[in-house]
């Protein structure tokens, strides 16, 4: 077979493509029909190495991690304890104070906390942020209740 | 058996229960049922070179892994599942590939008269069937373009070998494996079957 006489434009083709092939860069692309031939060609059919997919394998295992699972009681018990502290307290106080006659409550000399102080401190102990402006009032007006107290005690 | 067999997939959902908590052998079950078809039937051929392919391979399992969790099983088992992300990965490749210069050649539209549907686990009986209709393909080409391809693909020579051992320069040899594979892909695409955007 004699062998035509390739014209510019097919031997720059050529040439793009033996680059391609190697690996090298080209100024020029190379025809993509011809690639797609020699990809099939070198590698149509084509398997995963056994050797590589055990490599592989072995690699991902060490990936595979049991997911942890979710353990809420370590979280939950002391939250439920810490609002329970916040909740019971405050109230078995209140409770307590309604129970003094006020004989005793005046005796200790200092005004008993209201039961709106000890109402908003339980709620700003949950967090409430709306609470704190509750209990920033309810404070001032018991400090002024504790100052005129003892005022009247130093007179 | 085929990937989507009930019996293949609840076979399936036991080794997904036992990912679940960690098993590594359950990883190795499913890695050997699935990562020979994946790189076969969809990465190499999408690719076009087994570097790229066994770097998705890889990359397919990492991330089925990392989603794993939020997996739904419509009956369909894990196959598509898998095959969409090794398909997504091959895309991003290709868009990368070529960003950079550097272009991979797919000859998925090639094998696509070939594909029977249905992959099985394990190896495809693909290769077979390729093997047999390259080699069908070659035996009716120009005894000279088959020389150059064999020569180049197969026994794997360089350019320079190969035109020393033709007996000609090595830009003759370059036109001469071009005008070779010109040649094989009308022979493919006439005895084999045109790739769909050619048909």
């Amino acid at each position: 077979m004699k062998d035509e006489e390739p014209t510019p434009e097919e031997l720059r083709e050529a040439e793009a493509l033996a680059r391609a092939l190697d690996g090298a860069p080209s100024e020029a692309a190379p025809p993509p029909e011809a690639l797609e031939t020699a990809a099939l060609l070198r590698h149509g059919g084509g398997e995963l190495d056994p050797a590589r997919a055990q490599a592989l394998a072995a690699k991902l295992r060490a990936e595979v991690r049991p997911r942890p699972r979710r353990r809420w009681w370590p979280v939950l018990v002391p939250l439920a304890l810490g609002v329970a502290v916040m909740v019971i307290l405050p109230s078995a106080l209140l409770l307590r104070s309604r129970q003094l006659p006020p004989s005793i409550v005046s005796s200790a000399g200092l005004p008993a906390p209201t039961a709106a102080l000890l109402t908003a401190q339980a709620e700003a102990a949950r967090g409430r942020e709306r609470a704190l402006g509750a209990l920033d009032a309810q404070m001032r007006s018991y400090r002024r209740a504790l100052f005129a107290r003892l005022q009247e005690r130093g007179r | 058996m085929t990937f989507d067999d009930p019996a293949w997939l609840e076979k399936e959902r036991q080794w997904l229960g036992a990912l679940a908590r960690g098993d590594g052998t359950a990883f190795d079950q499913v890695f050997q049922a699935f990562a020979g078809p994946l790189y076969q039937r969809v990465l190499l051929p999408k690719l076009g070179d087994p570097a790229a392919a066994e770097d998705a391979l890889a990359e397919t399992f990492r991330r089925a892994l990392e989603r794993l969790p939020r997996f739904e099983d419509r009956g369909k088992g894990l196959w598509p599942y898998l095959a969409t992300i090794a398909t997504n990965l091959a895309h991003d490749v290709h868009r990368e590939r070529a960003r950079r210069g550097r272009a991979l050649a797919s000859f998925e539209s090639l094998l696509a008269p070939l594909e029977t549907p249905g992959p099985q686990p394990g190896d495809g009986p693909d290769r077979a069937k390729v093997r047999a209709a390259v080699s069908g393909v070659l035996s009716a080409l120009n005894p000279r373009y088959r020389q150059a391809i064999e020569l180049r693909f197969f026994a794997e020579h360089s350019r320079e070998e190969c035109a020393r051992m033709l007996e000609v320069k090595v830009g003759t040899f370059d036109v001469l494996l071009l005008r070779a594979l010109r040649s094989f892909r009308e022979r493919w695409q006439d005895m084999v079957g045109a790739p769909p955007e050619a048909a």
